[in-house]
């Protein structure tokens, strides 16, 4: 196996920096419509590169603004749930106990709640907004990352280096800080990359539902949805964003995998 | 007896690593026929890789040169099949941790039986009669109940004898055996020394490898002396104890006898 | 040397406890049973015991890592199991601990400069330079020299590692030490040394010294007194002298017999 995916880094750093550099570069932005401009195919003669929609608005720049909200929702939701998930996982697992027992029967719970309808009835009650969107996944992602987290500190917390810690008087959060916390990175981080693959199919999963990004604004499951209206008489619509959510989470998997081996090691 | 070739002769045996210093180099020696020869080395000194190699599953990507005779079978070059056709029947091995070369999901007696059903062609009844009689004949007791169990259920020192019980079921020529006692209590130790001894009187060579030179003097005929995977000097266990040719073995000796309180050097 | 102990058990008795099924009842199992033990100020007390013979679960016990379920361990006198957790990190501190296998019991996201000057951290109230300062003498002391500070552990030798290991034990100077097994995984030209550097750093220091091993020839090395723990029980104290004169019990004599000696099986009972 590879050490690098050289190919999907590679990948996936262009399509990071395109959705940040194509919308200052193109004269068009994603949201004014355009009426003489409408369901073009693509062209050059008026920097169209993909053609426009059904309201004249330039695809390419949706697509980089689509591929900008789905990153953002995904990296955003995923370190609120790191955040979360891995203080939570680490303090159930060094003190355990009955705080251990408390805490992560609290995941269990959570972890029943429906995930779908959840979403569906906080968008009721709040109205359709990006943040609720992080704050939804990110809820919901934590419980896995704490699980990991706690049984890796469960572990660790059994090694010598830290009953040796704990003897010369360190107090425990301490310990937690200086000696757990370290030797929780590797995991972390090949959570996080296995994770963002799977924030932004729930994204898309999400917008595609009506329930995520709201119109001017697009993302990945929103222009999916868009496209799939128009799959028969305009098909670049729906095939674009396709492609694009493909090789992003392709690229991302490839890359977790690759740590995951190195740091299974 | 005399003129007979030993089991085993190695002659300028090397294991060579592509890009690397080699692993073994320039060996030369034998085990005779119900002989027990140690050989003793500290880590790094490659002494686990030369029974690898003997048993043709060393490192992929190193090649042995030299030449090494089982029995009259050139080892170096050998193919495969060759191999396979001596593992287990006539070359058995014994390894350190006797929790990690069982299967955990079968009991001990599926294991001992499977052995037999492949080296001896034995009916499975057969099979389970001649495990308990191999387990008896290394001391256990209830070896019904053993022959049921798994290998999590039995103690280390339990484990160890099993695993001997297996290694010697195919009545293997040559064991090699890895370390066999170092993960063990001292009074267990003693045990599965002693049982290597009764072994080597039915004629079975041992070629044991270890760090101890207590080990050695207890129960083997020669030693090898083993450093950065050269041979550092060899001969009869009693004389090379007594008084030995180098610098190193010697150093080996002092820190042992420094640990045993004793003067050291003759 | 009056006073208390430094370091004291009294009728110590540590069950586990595990559920070996769902809905199944709890079963327990006594791994300590009962086990009483003083180590006085600067003294040498050997704890031999083979495996399952609960030797390790005695040290965890000693320092209330874990809750025995009868009995009292105490530090300089007072009883750890009435003591604020606050309290109870000051008591520990006056012993330190030093392991069997050099390369886990070593962080290996830290430095070997960060590794030892932990104690000191813990402690509090001293300069980064003053923690300096110390680490590379303590170091020195136990033969690292300053070219190592910044390796990792999985950079060490087993011996180097080990080395480093004591550094740490000895930087915050403790009173008392355990060793649990400390040569145990070093090859047998280390074990000498590392058992002399033990020996030494004891003397100068005068401290006391908890010795955990199975094997006796160290325990002869290093100790004024030996106890033998066989299943969770000692079933023999002795001074070192007396205990390989005049074993009494059967366990420690089966112990005897089973020493290795480069110079054959018996050489090592008949001499001392």
């Amino acid at each position: 196996m590879k050490v690098v995916p050289r190919t999907s880094v590679v990948l996936l750093t262009f399509l990071v920096l395109a959705a940040i550099v194509v919308p200052w570069l193109s004269p068009h932005d994603y949201f004014t419509p355009d009426w003489n401009a409408m369901d073009l195919p693509p062209t050059f003669s008026h920097g169209h590169l993909l053609g426009t929609d059904y309201l004249g608005r330039d695809l390419l720049v949706r697509l980089a603004w689509g591929c900008r909200i789905s990153l953002l929702v995904a990296v955003a939701a995923s370190l609120i749930s790191l955040t979360i998930g891995v203080t939570w996982g680490a303090v159930a697992g060094y003190l355990g106990g009955r705080v251990d027992t408390v805490m992560m029967r609290t995941v269990d719970v959570l972890y029943s709640v429906p995930f779908t309808p959840l979403v569906v009835v906080l968008t009721v009650l709040f109205g359709r907004d990006l943040m609720l969107l992080f704050i939804a996944i990110g809820a919901v992602s934590w419980l896995d990352i704490a699980r990991v987290v706690r049984a890796q500190t469960q572990s660790l917390a059994q090694r010598e280096f830290v009953i040796a810690a704990e003897v010369s008087g360190l107090h425990p959060m301490a310990i937690l800080w200086r000696h757990i916390a370290p030797n929780l990175v590797g995991v972390v981080i090949v959570w996080l990359t296995l994770t963002i693959p799977t924030v932004i199919l729930t994204e898309a999963f999400l917008s595609y539902l009506g329930l995520g990004a709201q119109s001017p604004l697009t993302s990945l499951g929103v222009m999916l949805a868009d496209g799939a209206a128009q799959m028969r008489s305009r098909p670049l619509l729906l095939v674009c964003p396709a492609v694009v959510l493909i090789v992003l989470v392709y690229c991302c998997n490839r890359i977790g995998d690759a740590l995951r081996v190195r740091h299974g090691n | 007896m005399a003129t007979e070739a030993p089991l085993l002769q190695l002659q300028g045996y090397s294991l060579l690593r592509a890009g690397s210093a080699p692993v073994l180099q320039d060996l030369s020696f034998h085990v005779g026929r119900g002989e027990i020869l140690g050989v003793v080395g500290e880590s790094g000194s490659g002494k686990s890789q030369l029974l690898l190699s003997l048993l043709g599953i060393a490192m992929r990507d190193a090649r042995a040169t030299g030449s090494c005779l089982f029995d009259g079978v050139q080892l170096v070059g050998a193919t495969e099949p060759v191999y396979r056709s001596l593992r287990g029947r006539r070359i058995a091995m014994l390894f350190q941790d006797p929790l990690l070369s069982w299967n955990p999901y079968l009991t001990i007696g599926r294991q001992l039986a499977e052995v037999l059903q492949v080296h001896r062609d034995l009916p499975r009844r057969a099979a389970e009669a001649s495990a308990a009689a191999a387990l008896s004949s290394v001391g256990l007791v209830d070896t019904q109940r053993l022959l049921h169990q798994y290998p999590h259920e039995l103690s280390g020192g339990m484990r160890q004898r099993a695993m001997l019980a297996m290694a010697v079921l195919a009545e293997p020529d040559l064991l090699l055996a890895d370390e066999p006692t170092t993960a063990l209590d001292a009074t267990t130790q003693i045990a599965i020394l002693d049982l290597l001894a009764r072994l080597r009187e039915r004629g079975m060579s041992v070629l044991l490898v270890t760090h101890d030179l207590g080990v050695v003097a207890r129960v083997a005929d020669r030693v090898v002396v083993m450093r950065s995977g050269r041979i550092v000097e060899q001969g009869a266990t009693a004389g090379l104890l007594r008084q030995p040719a180098s610098d190193y073995t010697r150093e080996l000796l002092s820190a042992a006898r420094q640990i045993e309180r004793k003067e050291s050097g003759p | 040397m009056n006073g208390p102990p430094l370091l004291e058990a009294r009728d110590l008795s540590v069950r586990h406890v595990r559920r070996s099924g769902w809905l199944s009842r709890r079963a327990s199992t006594e791994v300590l049973r009962g086990v009483s033990l003083q180590l006085a100020a600067g003294e040498k007390l050997a704890v031999v015991g083979e495996s399952g013979s609960g030797k390790s679960t005695l040290v965890r016990a000693l320092l209330r890592l874990i809750r025995p379920h009868a009995g009292q361990a105490l530090i300089a006198g007072s009883d750890l199991a009435i003591l604020t957790p606050a309290e109870l990190r000051v008591q520990r501190r006056r012993v330190q601990l030093v392991f069997q296998d050099p390369v886990a019991s070593l962080n290996p996201a830290m430095t070997v400069s960060q590794i030892v000057a932990e104690p000191l951290r813990a402690e509090g109230g001293h300069s980064v330079d003053a923690r300096g300062e110390r680490v590379v003498a303590q170091l020195a002391a136990v033969g690292i020299g300053a070219d190592f500070l910044a390796r990792r552990p999985q950079q060490l030798s087993g011996g180097q590692a080990q080395r480093v290991a004591l550094a740490r034990a000895l930087i915050a100077r403790p009173q008392a030490l355990i060793c649990d097994e400390p040569v145990s995984a070093l090859d047998m030209s280390l074990r000498a040394q590392v058992l002399q550097l033990l020996a030494d750093q004891c003397r100068q220091r005068q401290l006391a010294m908890l010795f955990v091993t199975h094997d006796l020839s160290a325990a002869r090395l290093l100790c004024d007194r030996v106890l033998v723990l066989c299943r969770g029980e000692v079933v023999e104290a002795a001074t070192t002298e007396e205990l390989f004169s005049r074993p009494q019990h059967p366990y420690t004599r089966a112990l005897l017999d089973s020493m290795l000696s480069v110079d054959g099986p018996r050489a090592i009972s008949s001499s001392s």
